[in-house]
């Protein structure tokens, strides 16, 4: 079996580098003394949907966390382009307010600011970095609603605190709705999947797809395959010891998961 | 300060003020007793830990005398919220009652207490409430019967003098009360000591809802007591967000069984103020229960301290006490000491404290801005997150409204006022 080109080289194979949506070169990161990414290359092209797979501890939380900008990582090299701009120079707010949307593995309780004001001052930080205008109260609850409504979440929602006592699958929802209201260009989900029962992981997976288009891509990390079968992904990375090891199609995600990461890793070493 | 250049001017001005400060509110004996007692105790030393936080700097200089003003005029007086629907309300202009602002009293809910015999005791804690007990001008002293809705206005306008805010209330068994009590000022350097005691009978309810919200240079020293019987519930909500120079002393006895105290308490304070909060909670009689909630903001190159004191004795055989101290620290120069006590007597009680200081916290704040807020909207979105914990118990509606409002107003709080829209 010939080794399936990355995202890149199947970039610049058809001659179509300005697809990217995400570009990333080289990308290495360090917490404290310990080296959490040696160069990672990814490319993800608008309109695609990718898996970002591999053990705990591979650094896959990591690399979504650098590219939305959380401080702790210290950046050692590499390169991300985002749109054609320099993803790393921009603050974590400028990324947000230029699309990038990242969904956390443990959203933070924020007792004392309710979801809907949230979503709010997001929707219209987004609007105004876009030169649109703010969005009205009714406009608003309109909106947020018929959302609500396929994250089969109750209105009551919008008036607690940020997840505040929320359920781990109820955070979930709860990220996959501030998605759906933001629309983000690239949606980097960070093992959105975990955690949830079956009929949550349905409802989550819904949400996902109803965002799917050829503007937009979307980066799932997860660690295993079941998200993926109501999801499907255009490409499979394998994240290890902080590089991608091995890229695919879908079928990579099921071999994956019939063989487990050792004999990747072996293969590797 | 010198300590004889302040009792040479409190001899000064109270033998000046003596024949005008009316016996039906202090006895003249207990005014006289209240004057020397302070010669007495004298200023707190610089070394003395109870008052280490505070900021006594100010009565260097400020005149002790009652103010002199008869009542402000309509004008002049601050504008205020309006009453709360069935309420009665005394407004009082530098410890005057000013009756034109003020409505009728209700014999139904209030009853005048008779003058007192004899001045209260005063600890060395306490020592500025003989400020009050030899200068006050008036008293809100009533016996509380039935349910009903107090509403009490202290308005600081006149720098020349002091003002003295005294309230004494003592509800009857099965009594109600929902207490407001605002002290507000007009914008100037005032200097004020305030009195409040409340002895709550058997069985009594009362929602206590305290703001301090002075002008920025004010001083304001503060003794506030609470005694509770049997079964007796006091709920209060405190909140201290101006003023130059606070020193409040909170001490609440639980001496009934089941008697039982929860304590909201935020204060705020930048530039360059001081909040120094003392509080002492008696346990003394069994299945008694306290609760504290004590969240503290300084920003600039302010200081807040709070010292919480639970004693729980000998005979508070299956009591329970809680309390909660956070601090959130906004600044370099801002510092915010906590320091919960907690005294044992007695086996079988549940206790538990804890106390924490902090900047923002860091995941809390990027996950704001990971959903595009900037960072000074996300600071102060989680600024008010950590005070509203405590405004949350304001029972009314209207008024908890007053109360953010007010808070939002001293945090320069843009995103907070868009929460609130």
């Amino acid at each position: 079996m010939s080794k399936p080109l990355n995202s890149a080289e199947r970039l610049e194979e058809r001659g179509a580098m300005s697809e990217a949506l995400l570009d990333v070169r080289g990308l290495t990161a360090r917490v404290g003394d310990r080296e959490v990414l040696r160069g990672i290359d990814l490319v993800v092209p608008a309109g695609e949907v990718h898996a970002i797979m591999g053990p705990n501890g591979s650094g896959k939380s990591s690399f979504a966390h650098v590219l939305a900008g959380r401080p702790g990582y210290e950046l050692l090299g590499g390169e991300v382009r985002f749109l054609g701009r320099d993803l790393l120079s921009l603050a974590p707010e400028e990324r947000a307010r230029e699309g990038l949307f990242l969904g956390f593995q443990y959203p933070v309780e924020i007792p004392g600011v309710n979801n809907a004001y949230l979503l709010r001052a997001a929707l219209n930080a987004a609007r105004r970095h876009r030169g649109q205008p703010e969005v009205d109260a009714f406009d608003f609850l309109n909106l947020v609603r018929s959302k609500m409504q396929l994250m089969r979440m109750d209105e009551s929602f919008l008036s607690r605190g940020v997840n505040e006592g929320f359920s781990g699958g109820e955070k979930k929802r709860n990220e996959i709705l501030q998605m759906l209201v933001l629309e983000p260009k690239l949606a980097v989900l960070d093992e959105t999947d975990s955690g949830l029962d079956i009929d949550a992981l349905k409802i989550v997976a819904a949400g996902v797809e109803s965002l799917r288009s050829p503007e937009r891509g979307i980066v799932l990390v997860t660690h295993y395959q079941r998200l993926l079968d109501h999801v499907k992904p255009d490409r499979v990375h394998v994240l290890a010891r902080g590089r991608i090891l091995r890229s695919g199609g879908p079928e990579l995600a099921l071999e994956l998961e019939k063989r487990g990461y050792d004999w990747l890793l072996d293969e590797a070493a | 300060m010198s300590a004889p250049d302040f009792i040479h001017r409190l001899r000064e001005d109270f033998d000046a003020a003596a024949a005008r400060l009316p016996a039906a509110v202090v006895p003249a004996a207990a005014r006289r007793a209240a004057v020397d007692r302070l010669v007495a105790l004298g200023l707190p030393g610089l070394r003395d830990d109870a008052w280490r936080y505070a900021d006594l700097r100010p009565l260097r200089s400020a005149a002790l005398r009652p103010a002199a003003n008869e009542v402000l005029t309509a004008g002049t007086l601050p504008a205020l919220p309006a009453a709360i629907a069935g309420s009665q309300r005394l407004v009082f202009v530098d410890g005057r009652l000013d009756a034109a602002a003020s409505t009728p009293v209700d014999d139904t809910l209030l009853r005048p207490l008779g003058a007192p015999a004899a001045g209260a005791e005063r600890s060395g804690e306490t020592r500025f409430a003989l400020l009050n007990d030899a200068f006050a001008l008036d008293a809100a002293r009533f016996a509380v019967h039935g349910d009903g809705v107090l509403e009490l206005v202290f308005v600081a306008s006149d720098a020349a003098g002091a003002s003295y805010p005294r309230v004494q209330l003592e509800l009857a068994p099965g009594a109600r009360l929902t207490l407001v009590e605002r002290h507000v000022g007009t914008g100037a350097a005032t200097l004020s000591s305030a009195v409040a005691e409340l002895a709550l009978g058997r069985d009594a309810l009362c929602r206590w809802y305290r703001l301090q919200d002075l002008a920025g240079d004010a001083t304001h020293l503060e003794a506030l007591r609470a005694r509770l019987d049997a079964g007796a519930t006091l709920e209060a909500v405190m909140l201290q967000l101006g003023g130059g120079a606070v020193r409040t002393t909170f001490d609440c006895d639980l001496y009934g069984r089941g008697a039982s105290l929860q304590l909201h308490a935020a204060s705020l304070a930048g530039g360059a103020r001081t909040q120094d909060g003392a509080i002492t909670v008696r346990h003394l009689a069994p299945e008694t229960r306290s609760q504290q909630e004590l969240r503290a903001i300084a920003s600039g190159r302010a200081g807040i301290a709070f010292r919480s004191a639970v004693c729980v004795g000998r005979d508070a055989t299956g009591a329970d006490s809680r309390q909660s101290l956070k601090g959130l620290i906004g600044g370099d120069g801002a510092e915010v000491n906590l320091r919960p006590e907690l005294e044992i007597d007695v086996d079988s009680v549940r206790a538990s404290h804890g106390a924490t200081t902090g900047a923002i916290d860091e995941g809390m704040l990027f996950y704001l801005l990971s959903r595009g807020l900037d960072r000074d909207t996300a600071r102060q979105l989680l600024e008010w997150a950590f005070i509203e914990a405590v405004i949350g118990g304001v029972g009314d509606g209207a008024l908890r409204r007053e109360f953010e409002e007010r808070t939002v107003a001293h945090l320069g709080n843009r995103a907070a006022l868009e929460v609130l829209a």
